[in-house]
């Protein structure tokens, strides 16, 4: 045995004892992704018409979570190439170190089997077909397929993060409806601007490592204009729940002016992104401080679009929820 | 044929056997453990509440059939 092999005093083909803390394993579960596909899952399961056992509920959250999770770590399993060469990502625990990418597999291959069969044995079917289906998507669609090999990545992606407030309606009762298809195309049509935003001041990251993200492949003045159309599309879609009849005026009002200042920001980031293109064509002096106001715009599209979702469902959640009705108040204050 | 000379380091008579874990592995182990029985525990329960409730549901909707009388002990054939 040569001193190369011998690590520590000890061989080197011994088994390494790893020392990845318990939040090593939480960050590999992708917290955020996780709370908004249980924000959203609630939701579903609140406006459905059935009302849930909350014993039930809480398994159906928990799985969701879980189910999420997993297909969080297993995507940070499948993409610890790229996450190791951005910014935002490398200090994740695999590219860190942290984990062994064998691990991160096993963590996330046993929380998808045992949340899926969790959801079926205490659940439903049909809910349990649901999770099967998004972290299904989410890992063989979107990470293995569409994300390092087309621009339309982010779109086609979008689907996987529409399936939780199906998954919350159909532990309700056991089906799926126009209703939570409402829901699930309202998420769909807001991950796009959200992504996109936050993708216009990272797009060196997503080049340096062969991302093809839309402002990598088709420039950024193309994402603006995509970010803007999206926008405009989220408006009327937010408004569906009340035009249905599954949500009441508190919830117009509040989407009304909501999507409204989405629509703003949307505006502004194409604005500001014009601003800045037409500077860099003159090759006036303005460039470097119009650019800087163009990512201040995407920055503030993204963290605003981060707060419009949770205003919506958290609207719909309170209002169906709570069983609050504008002119039970109206009444109340002598003016219905 | 001569002897073969062993050039692989001397071992330390008084070395444990297999590998040592430093201070930081240990409690890391540690931790991982308590988060594991946690998680399997919240699992335990999480079934139990969920089957009671489940069977519970099940009963009840049995005895608004009238399968199963309200005492919940079915009545044998009378002889």
């Amino acid at each position: 045995m040569t001193t190369a092999q011998i690590k520590n005093g000890h061989p080197a083909s011994l088994p390494t004892v790893s020392e990845a803390t318990v939040g090593d394993y939480l960050a590999l579960l992708k917290p955020t992704l996780m709370s908004l596909a249980v924000f959203t899952g609630l939701v579903g399961m609140i406006v459905a018409p059935q009302s849930i056992h909350p014993v039930i509920g809480l398994v159906t959250l928990v799985c969701l979570s879980v189910g999420a999770g997993a297909a969080g770590a297993l995507n940070m399993w499948y993409d610890a190439d790229i996450d190791g060469g951005m910014k935002r990502t490398r200090n994740r625990p695999i590219p860190s170190g942290r984990v062994a990418p064998g691990e991160a597999l096993g963590f996330g291959a046993v929380l998808s089997v045992g949340s899926v069969a969790t959801m079926a044995l205490l659940v439903n079917y049909v809910a349990a077909l649901l999770l099967a289906l998004t972290i299904i998507f989410y890992l063989f669609v979107y990470t293995m397929w569409l994300k390092r090999r087309t621009v339309h990545n982010t779109v086609l992606g979008g689907v996987c993060g529409a399936f939780p407030p199906l998954i919350g309606w159909a532990a309700a009762t056991g089906s799926i409806s126009v209703e939570p298809l409402i829901l699930a195309l309202l998420v769909f049509l807001w991950q796009p601007p959200h992504f996109w935003a936050l993708s216009l001041y990272r797009s060196l990251d997503y080049e340096k490592v062969g991302i093809p993200m839309l402002p990598v492949v088709a420039g950024k003045a193309a994402t603006r204009r995509q970010i803007l159309i999206y926008a405009l599309a989220t408006f009327p879609a937010s408004l569906l729940p009340y035009i249905l009849g599954f949500a009441g005026e508190i919830y117009f009002a509040i989407a009304f002016a909501a999507s409204l200042v989405l629509v703003f920001y949307a505006l502004r980031v194409w604005m500001t992104g014009r601003t800045a293109d037409r500077a860099m064509a003159e090759q006036s002096a303005m460039v470097k401080s119009t650019q800087v106001q163009a990512d201040h715009a995407a920055r503030k599209l993204f963290r605003f679009s981060t707060l419009y979702l949770f205003i919506i469902f958290a609207v719909l959640l309170v209002e169906q929820g709570f069983g609050l009705d504008i002119r039970d108040w109206l009444t109340s204050w002598g003016l219905g | 044929m001569g002897d073969k000379q062993d050039h692989s380091p001397k071992k330390d008579p008084t070395a444990p056997e297999g590998m040592v874990l430093t201070p930081e592995q240990v409690s890391a182990r540690g931790k991982r453990n308590i988060a594991i029985a946690l998680s399997l525990l919240a699992f335990v329960v999480l079934v139990f509440a969920a089957t009671y409730v489940r069977l519970s549901g099940n009963i009840e909707s049995r005895i608004k059939d009238g399968s199963v009388p309200p005492s919940g002990v079915e009545e044998g054939p009378t002889s």
